[in-house]
């Protein structure tokens, strides 16, 4: 659905922003876009949402080129920037009247598109109330439900969640999986991990201006994460239980944490009786033995080597 | 809602395959029509009537305007003047009152139109939805019209009292509203061509102020050839004026002021437009094509102007020439600057001529793909040429009855060849610099060295002059090269408009050829000048087709490297390519 290959931009002060971002949003996906401040995550959507030039690279969403059809993306797409105002004076339903005429939708088509709009966003109680008068989550959905209001097949919402208190959060995420459920293609960027993990398919991350790695989220924990995090936990003698895993075919690292041993795994899962039996045959008081999830927060730390985040 | 309202829904314009084109164009219109209910309008008019700001300050206005017009009609009861110039009197103090009303209103109004979108954070989200660039400035125009409109409404009652004194028609009052409501149109749009280029509300409010007096104070000696037209001393009727003046004079009165604001508006509108529109949208070819049209509009009026002048007698033969040489002094300099400007400007590859190369396989871009701009600037020197001395000569030999005819076609021509050969000269020049693969700026101003060089440097017709023979002094040589008008107007500045016939028609043997010599003083410049625009061009010619070749060598050299055709990574260069690299 969305395909940019080699995105270079260079602004006019010099500041390299994107030095090469190649990525692949299929239909349906949703696709999360990560990399700390600064890494070039709203750059890459101002250019896919035609507001924004690039210096080199070609960009398409739903096959039409970005910079040859601007007017055609438009339609295609529903933009969320990361800082946003409203124009006030507004109620609720004006507000979303007037982008829905400036989507040029015929009256009778607007009213419906702004109840349905406003029925999924949960914005109908508040029709009449006036839109400077909305608090900051409250605003994040009427942009939202702006995003929606001419029906577009993919969303770009740039750091949607970015300073919600996290009910507010919870209930955008909400959101975007009905949307999702309705057949969007949702791009989101964030340099928040953990709010995303949870109903991405897909994603990518990106440093200064380069895609660091992307792909199927699981897939990816696989391939950049080979080690396993395996906690082995004892009654006593930790010490000598890491010197004793330290040398076993398979582990890259043992760390005594209390009266437990934090080992790094290369091993499948097959491997792991092997482990277990020789800390037994060692006369070791093994309580238990428990693999830690592969922590997205982990990986994005690792993967940035923590230099900008 | 107070803007138009047309009941015309869609469904009238339904093509019913045979009436097509009719049935289009009706569509089309009633679309527009529509359209003219912009969102933008409404969106504005709704937060400004909620707001209590706009009727507190529409309020002050009217009574200040009030005020006005009561300090005018006491001073005049004072000195005892008649009851219907006492009516003109309050008339024209009511439209003195509302023009600077205008001119201080609606900047203010129209000129942060943009700016607080850019800086409340809304532009982005309006930009990405489907509504045109044109659609936005319209809407914001029409704002500013509708509040103007409210106000003219509002203070009717005030201009009506001038009627209960006579001595004014209706009819002046059409005329004063039109005007005012021009002036609205080509303020407003000013401000929001300005809002739209500027970051900040402040330097905007800065610039459209200060743009805003300029134009109206460049109006103003429009306005006053006019009045002198009319022969407007003192207050009169318009209507009335007018009505005792010939046909062709009253066309002038209503024409020269609808170009002029109609030019304006339409230059404004289009570099407002022009600067909302997508980032990789080609933005400067109508503003060239607006700009041209308005020169040569300019030019055009000009001639009919000082023409009808000198045949209705208001003109003497001497400030016909003034008027001629001060007017042409401005214009052809500017055309010239614009035509190097234009020409040396590298616009971006429309997308269409790039689906074109691709149907062609991708190695037949037409030579235009180069060189956009210096082809345009051809076209537009080229047309300029034949208006200029087409226009030039036919006046001077229309208008020419006490004067003698031949002369004056001499004259036309003497001055106006080298001006025409001038511009497609320094056309030339602009194209050979950018084909040399200089950026926009670097070529212009090389080709503009060197054009003024050219300009300056009357060895042309030093040569001419050896070559016919003629005794031709500096000063008149002077007046044979391209800058001649200003040169004129300068001297007719300095020495009094009465010498003004003597600075281009003196003596015979600067127009005339000399006796012995087979050739005028004229046409052995042109000759020269054409000869050095036919070398230039075929220079930069030369050079656009050896790009042209290297670029294909290229493409076959990356198809044979990668095994494809080379086609996707030439239009990447193309479309991908920094301002200012040519492939
Ligand atoms: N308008 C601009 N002019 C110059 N540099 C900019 C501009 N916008 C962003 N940058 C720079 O480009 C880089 C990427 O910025 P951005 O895309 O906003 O990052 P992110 O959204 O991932 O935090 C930053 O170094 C930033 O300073
Ligand atoms: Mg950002």
């Amino acid at each position: 659905m969305i395909r940019v290959e080699n995105l270079v931009k260079t602004y006019d002060t010099g500041t390299q922003a994107l030095r090469g971002v190649s990525l692949h949003v299929r239909e349906g996906d949703i696709f999360a876009f990560i990399g700390p401040n600064g890494a070039g995550k709203t750059t890459t959507i101002r250019i896919l949402a035609t507001l924004l030039e690039t210096t080199a690279g070609r960009a398409t969403i739903g096959g039409e080129d970005v910079f040859r059809y601007p007017e055609r993306v438009r339609k295609l797409i529903g933009f969320m920037p990361d800082e946003f105002g409203v124009y006030p004076g507004l109620r609720i339903w004006e507000y979303l009247d007037f982008f829905s005429a400036a989507y040029r939708m015929p009256k009778l088509e607007r009213r419906r598109a702004i109840d349905d709009v406003m029925a999924l966003t949960d914005l109908a109680p508040l029709r009449e109330k006036m839109v400077e008068t909305l608090s900051k989550g409250m605003r994040q959905r009427l942009c939202l439900a702006k995003t929606l209001v001419h029906d577009p097949k993919v969303l770009i919402l740039d750091e949607p969640a970015a300073g919600l208190d996290p009910r507010a959060r919870i209930e955008f995420r909400a959101l975007l999986k009905t949307l999702s459920g309705m057949g969007k293609t949702i791009f989101i960027s964030s340099h928040i991990l953990t709010e995303l993990r949870e109903f991405c398919n897909a994603c990518c991350i990106i440093e200064r201006g380069r895609i660091l790695a992307s792909g199927d989220i699981d897939g990816m924990a696989e391939r950049l994460m080979p080690a396993r995090i395996i906690v082995v936990r004892l009654l006593s003698r930790a010490a000598e239980a890491a010197e004793a895993l330290a040398v076993h075919p398979g582990v890259t690292a043992s760390r005594v944490e209390g009266n437990a041993v934090r080992v790094e795994f290369q091993g499948v899962e097959a491997d792991m009786p092997g482990l277990m039996k020789m800390l037994v045959e060692k006369g070791l008081p093994v309580v238990g033995l428990e693999e830690k999830e592969r922590d997205m927060e982990a990986l994005f730390m690792r993967i940035t080597k923590g230099e900008l985040a | 809602m107070s803007g138009a309202a047309p009941g015309a829904g869609p469904g009238t314009g339904r093509a019913d395959g045979k009436g097509g084109a009719l049935d289009r164009l009706v569509g089309r219109l009633l679309r527009a029509g529509v359209s003219l209910q912009s969102p933008i309008l409404v969106r504005e008019m709704r937060t400004l009537l909620r707001g209590r700001k706009f009727f507190v300050s529409h309020i002050l206005l009217l009574v200040v305007l009030a005020g006005v017009l009561l300090i005018a009609a006491t001073t005049s009861a004072v000195t005892g003047d008649d009851s219907s110039s006492v009516g003109r009197l309050l008339f024209f103090a009511f439209f003195g009152g509302l023009g600077v009303v205008v001119v201080f209103l609606v900047p203010a109004f129209s000129c942060t139109a943009v700016t607080t979108e850019r800086e409340g954070r809304t532009l982005d989200l309006l930009l990405t939805t489907t509504i045109r660039p044109w659609e936005i400035v319209w809407g914001k125009t029409l704002s500013a019209l509708v509040v103007i409109l409210l106000f003219m409404a509002s203070a009717l009652p005030l201009v009506t009292v001038s009627f209960l004194f006579g001595g004014i028609s209706p009819w002046d009052l059409i005329m004063m509203y039109m005007a005012v409501l021009f002036v609205t149109l080509i303020v407003s749009s000013l401000s929001l061509a300005v809002s739209s280029h500027c970051r900040e509300s402040k330097s905007a409010v800065v610039i459209a102020y200060v743009l805003t007096l300029v134009v109206c104070g460049l109006l103003i000696p429009v306005a006053s050839l006019l009045m002198d037209i009319l022969n407007v001393r003192e207050l009169t009727s318009i209507s009335a004026a007018m009505s005792m003046r010939h046909w062709t004079e009253q066309a002038l009165i209503l024409l020269v002021p609808l170009f002029l604001s109609l030019a304006l508006f339409a230059l404004n509108f289009a570099a407002a437009a022009n600067r909302l529109k997508p980032p990789t949208a080609n933005r400067s070819t109508n503003l060239r094509a607006i700009w041209f049209g308005f020169l040569l509009g300019c030019l055009f009026l000009l001639m009919v102007v000082t023409d009808v002048g000198v045949k209705r007698g208001w003109l003497g033969l001497a400030e016909w020439y003034f008027t001629l040489a001060l007017g042409l002094g401005v214009l052809s300099p500017l055309l010239w600057l614009s035509t190097i400007y234009f020409a040396s400007e590298e616009t971006r590859l429309p997308p269409r001529l790039l689906e074109d190369c691709e149907r062609l396989g991708g190695l037949r871009l037409p030579l235009r793909a180069f060189m956009p701009g210096p082809a345009s600037g051809l076209a537009y020197a080229a047309v300029c040429t034949l208006l200029i001395m087409g226009g030039m000569v036919w006046f001077c030999g229309a208008s020419a009855s006490s004067l003698d005819r031949s002369r004056l076609l001499h004259a036309g021509a003497s001055f106006m060849a080298p001006v025409g050969l001038f511009l497609l000269t320094s056309a030339g020049i602009a194209a050979f610099f950018s084909s040399l693969g200089l950026k926009h700026r670097p070529a212009g101003f090389a080709a503009f060295g060197v054009s003024t060089l050219l300009a300056f440097g009357p060895l042309i017709h030093m040569g001419c002059q050896q070559l016919t023979n003629t005794g031709a002094s500096f000063h008149t040589l002077l007046n044979f090269h391209y800058l001649c008008p200003v040169l004129a107007g300068m001297s007719a500045w300095s020495s009094g408009a009465g010498d003004m016939s003597v600075t281009l028609f003196a003596p015979d043997a600067d127009v005339m050829p000399a006796a012995g010599s087979g050739m005028p003083l004229w046409q052995a410049s042109a000759i020269a000048y054409g000869i050095l625009t036919l070398l230039v061009w075929t220079l930069a010619m030369v050079r656009i087709r050896r790009a042209q070749a290297r670029w294909r060598e290229n493409l076959a050299r990356i198809a044979a490297e990668q095994g494809g055709t080379g086609l996707e990574v030439g239009r990447e260069q193309i479309a991908g390519a920094p301002r200012g690299t040519r492939p």
